[in-house]
């Protein structure tokens, strides 16, 4: 909210500079956003509209600050010495409006503003326009009270009401915007039309014109959260709108009425008339109780009783003893934390002591999933991989995709269903300047379940490669990963084209997926669900008796047909002597046409037998390496070399 | 004497051996099956028992001699390498190692220290209700309080991606008994306009402790502590008023890093509103506590140096190396 430093000085003699205000305000209550010339633009917190959103305010506010007191000057309220007969109709629910003041006034002359006032309004972002508007908006700016003046003559039946619109019915505004009002939106209006839409903006029919000579003066207190939803609903935001959302006190009406007729009688040549008071409510004063000891209690500060109540009264408050009367304009004030919160931002926080907490000690814990991540990054910082953290929004999504209501943009549409997705897009990316990548990411991803959304954390690895198809170094990734975590028995099955599952006894832990290559130069991605991966775990390590016995090795070679499955023949050569047979490992591939021709491929294999009881003979391993070789000359018509 | 004048013979060629070969050789003259020496150990047999004691004890002399100076001569040219000289400045295999994201790092650094201040760790959803995220925490429906946090709706007014990690506040607090510290790292979502310091998807931690007697001070202790280790002792911090719905008293907290000259808002905090309390069913009279935010990007912002925040989502690899 922006502010003139010059009106701030008027009322706080003491300022010394604007440098001095920037520190006081941000240390003990606002901060200040820019300063530009005379104009202090000052953040105004959202629950301090009332008292602290106009200049009086805030001088009250400073001098409270520095120590001292601001000088306001007192109001010469105007005797009444004219009558414009006017009748004002209360017609809303005592909330929707707590308070409505008018006073009529006629004799105006309509003119430009005098300089000081003119220097004020631009100060704060305003437009001069001629005295009696200017003196509308400046007395806003002096009291935080908005006001309304309609032109007399152009209100018809003599009378003033507040009620709400009926049905579509239409307003149009000063700015010539046209509305058709609904049934919720409150309006001032005359005998037959809408003046406004309340507490938003002004209408054109009783519009002040230069050739004006009397006006109805209004000011009003509205519901907030009505003012708020309206000026949503017909997307018009003003001053005062603002100042109705963030609820201000009926208090400021007075002030505000007042004030303004003594500036109309002066600048307008105008004669104050009759004024009106309808107070639908009557604002209660805030008095609460002020308890010394929850306050050290609170704070952890030890400080006079004295002087803590010294700092309220510095703010306004009215003590008795423990009892503690907020100044009416403290829509804030509601209970004994928000007088807390006075004093120690009065006092400042740099006199807060800094106290080490009493806890009695128990463990603290991590979620599992915390502990989860953990070994996964270890595992991977391992391989090594690199981590990347992307987007939870996908341009495009599925059946399940769950998308969003307001979207930033068409890039962001919906939430991911998968990690996939966006690691696809890393590795074409990476691979334009390298020739492989290695990532991985952990985070959640999001379907539509039975109407509700259900997420999920997911862990996903992705290998991409300029050269070569990366399925193999993929599979032994995943394996020893999935080992790191305490999965043990992790079983990678093809299930489609391009797809493979990872599995641990009969669960799914995730897929593997083999990114089409006109996406991709070649690409694998492994996606799991970290919930599943969780429940695959195994408990602790356990020791494993080492064997004693010798383990003989024997390699064989063979050229087979390009599409015979390696998958298979090891299974094949597994199965001849599942107990004496401990690992067959592919150890050479080669699918080079030129060396052994089209449609063929050579893979030499490597067997261990061992016995966990004795010593194997050569003729026991000569014998299960013929069962060997017959099965793949007979099953996979290799050829033996 | 002959043998002595032998002796030396050997022993000064030994020591000019340059290599194996050589030294062989000169094995070979002297102690071969025809080397010098040889010969005249095989003399010995015609001489006198008087001559063979004197002439014989000279010439084992010798050979140990030779012998040993073989030894070490050629333990000398291993060591040297002999004639082949290693260039110490061939350049050192690049190795690869393994990245995590900054973020991750950053997020790890501070949950190690609140650990070490006893505080758990908490983990929440990101598809949030309109319940947690605002009406418990003192925001409520049509107040423009609720524009501070600009929202994504999944379905409007119920189900939207939460704009802050409080809501595990209300979740933690409805499920446990306190006393209990904890943190709640996690990410959340903002309707914003995307560019150097604003981002759609962010990440924030959360931090409660409630207990008896907790107070405004003890949070100031835990908090400077914490940013102490953080960014370095030399860091300055401070506290100043400021509004947040389910706090009160509430403040934010700027740091000034050394030798910079601008203050840098980190965190909002306060302590736990009365509403709050009585959302969860904690009864405010028996208990008090402190609750902060804390942006993450923005602290590897300022700790990294980072200048802006899109880089954390572009994975460019050349950015995930230098961490």
């Amino acid at each position: 909210m922006k502010f003139s430093y010059q009106l701030l000085k008027q009322l706080v003699p003491e300022l010394q500079g604007v440098d001095q205000l920037i520190a006081a305000l941000t240390m003990h209550a606002f901060e200040v956003d820019s300063v530009a010339g005379d104009t202090v633009d000052i953040k105004i917190l959202p629950n301090r509209y009332s008292d602290a959103g106009s200049h009086r305010g805030m001088a009250r506010e400073i001098a409270a600050i520095l120590g001292t007191k601001a000088v306001l000057p007192k109001i010469k309220d105007p005797k009444s010495c004219t009558m414009g007969g006017v009748r004002l109709e209360m017609q809303v629910p005592k909330e929707s409006c707590t308070r409505m003041m008018v006073r009529y006034f006629d004799g105006i002359k309509i003119a430009p503003s005098p300089e000081w006032m003119q220097r004020a309004l631009l100060s704060c972002g305003m437009r001069p326009i001629n005295n009696l508007i200017d003196i509308t908006n400046y007395v806003t700016l002096e009291t935080g009270q908005p006001l309304h003046a309609l032109d007399f003559q152009k209100m018809e039946g003599g009378k003033l009401a507040v009620r709400f619109a009926q049905g579509n019915e239409p307003v149009e505004l000063l700015d010539g915007a046209k509305f058709a009002l609904d049934g919720e939106t409150m309006v001032l209006a005359d005998a037959r039309d809408p003046l406004d839409i309340a507490g938003i903006k002004g209408g054109r029919k009783a519009e002040i014109t230069e050739k004006t000579t009397s006006i109805l003066l209004t000011a009003a207190n509205f519901d907030g959260p009505s003012i708020y939803k309206a000026s949503k609903k017909y997307g018009v935001t003003t001053d005062a709108s603002a100042r109705f959302a963030h609820h201000i006190a009926n208090a400021l009406i007075p002030e505000a009425i007042a004030r303004a007729s003594e500036l109309l009688v002066e600048l307008c040549s105008a004669s104050a008339g009759e004024e009106i008071d309808a107070q639908q409510i009557r604002e209660r004063p805030t008095i609460l109780k002020f308890d010394h000891d929850e306050f050290a209690k609170l704070t952890g500060m030890k400080m006079a009783k004295a002087k803590a109540l010294g700092y309220l009264k510095a703010l306004g408050f009215v003590v008795k003893e423990n009892m503690v009367t907020a100044p009416a304009a403290r829509t804030d004030i509601e209970r004994f934390e928000d007088l807390v919160d006075e004093i120690v931002r009065l006092v400042g926080y740099d006199a807060l002591p800094a106290t080490p907490p009493h806890v009695s000690l128990r463990t603290s814990t991590h979620d599992d999933m915390v502990t989860q991540k953990e070994l996964i990054r270890a595992a991977m910082m391992r391989l090594p991989f690199y981590e990347v953290y992307n987007y939870s929004f996908v341009k495009t999504g599925g059946v399940s995709a769950v998308p969003l209501q307001n979207p930033v943009s068409g890039d962001f549409a919906y939430l991911r269903t998968d990690l996939a997705t966006h690691l696809a897009e890393n590795i074409n990316e990476h691979l334009k300047h390298r020739d492989e990548t290695h990532i991985f990411e952990i985070g959640h991803v999001f379907e539509w379940v039975n109407d509700g959304v259900n997420e999920c954390a997911a862990f996903a690895l992705a290998i991409g490669k300029k050269s070569s198809a990366p399925l193999a170094e993929c599979k032994g990734i995943v394996t020893a990963v999935l080992k790191q975590l305490g999965i043990v028995d992790a079983a990678i099955v093809p299930n489609e084209k391009s797809m493979l599952r990872v599995m641990s006894g009969s669960a799914t832990l995730g897929t593997m997926q083999i990114l089409p290559t006109r996406s991709v130069k070649y690409g694998v991605v492994a996606e799991f669900d970290m919930n599943a991966l969780r429940a695959a775990i195994e408990g602790e390590r356990e020791y494993v008796a080492l064997v004693k016995y010798p383990a003989v090795v024997r390699d064989v070679s063979m050229v087979v047909a390009a599409g015979t499955q390696i998958g298979a023949m090891q299974e094949a050569m597994q199965a001849i002597n599942t107990a004496l047979i401990e690992d067959v490992d592919l150890i050479d591939y080669f699918d080079d046409e030129k060396k052994i021709g089209a449609g063929k491929k050579s893979l030499a294999f490597r067997i261990i037998f061992q016995s966990q009881e004795r010593t194997l003979t050569d003729d026991e391993v000569s014998a299960m390496m013929k069962e060997i070789t017959d099965v793949l000359q007979q099953r996979f018509a290799a050829t033996i070399r | 004497m002959e043998i002595e004048e032998l002796k030396n013979r050997a022993l000064g060629e030994i020591a000019g051996a340059k290599n194996e070969e050589g030294l062989e050789k000169i094995r070979v003259q002297f102690l071969g099956r025809k080397g010098e020496l040889t010969e005249i150990l095989r003399s010995l047999k015609s001489l006198s028992d008087d001559e063979k004691r004197t002439r014989g004890g000279a010439a084992n002399t010798a050979r140990e001699a030779i012998e040993a100076a073989l030894l070490e001569r050629r333990g000398f040219l291993m060591a040297e390498g002999g004639e082949q000289e290693i260039d110490l400045t061939f350049p050192g295999k690049r190795v690869q190692l393994g990245h995590l994201h900054p973020l991750t790092l950053i997020e790890n650094g501070i949950r190690k220290i609140f650990t070490e201040l006893n505080f758990s760790v908490i983990e929440g959803p990101e598809v949030e209700t309109a319940h947690y995220n605002f009406d418990a925490l003192n925001i409520p429906e049509s107040h423009p309080a609720r524009d501070m946090w600009d929202t994504f709706w999944i379905k409007q007014p119920e189900l939207l991606l939460r704009t802050h990690t409080s809501p595990m506040q209300i979740r933690y607090m409805e499920t446990h008994e306190p006393p209990f510290q904890i943190i709640v790292p996690g990410r959340v979502f903002r309707y914003e306009a995307i560019n150097a310091s604003h981002q759609i998807n962010f990440h924030q931690v959360e931090g409660l402790m409630v207990g008896p007697d907790v107070s405004l001070a003890n949070f100031k202790y835990i908090i400077t502590e914490f940013l102490k280790r953080l960014f370095g002792d030399r860091v300055k911090v401070r506290m100043r008023p400021s509004y947040f719905p389910f706090v009160e008293p509430g403040l934010e907290i700027d740091i000034q890093m050394k030798g910079g000259d601008k203050w840098l808002e980190v965190m909002g905090a306060g302590m736990v509103h009365p509403n709050v309390f009585n959302a969860v069913k904690y009864n405010p009279k028996f208990v008090k506590g402190f609750a902060f935010g804390l942006g993450l990007e923005r602290m590897a912002m300022l700790k990294y140096g980072t200048p802006d925040i899109r880089m954390f989502y572009e994975n460019d690899i050349r950015f995930l190396k230098q961490f």
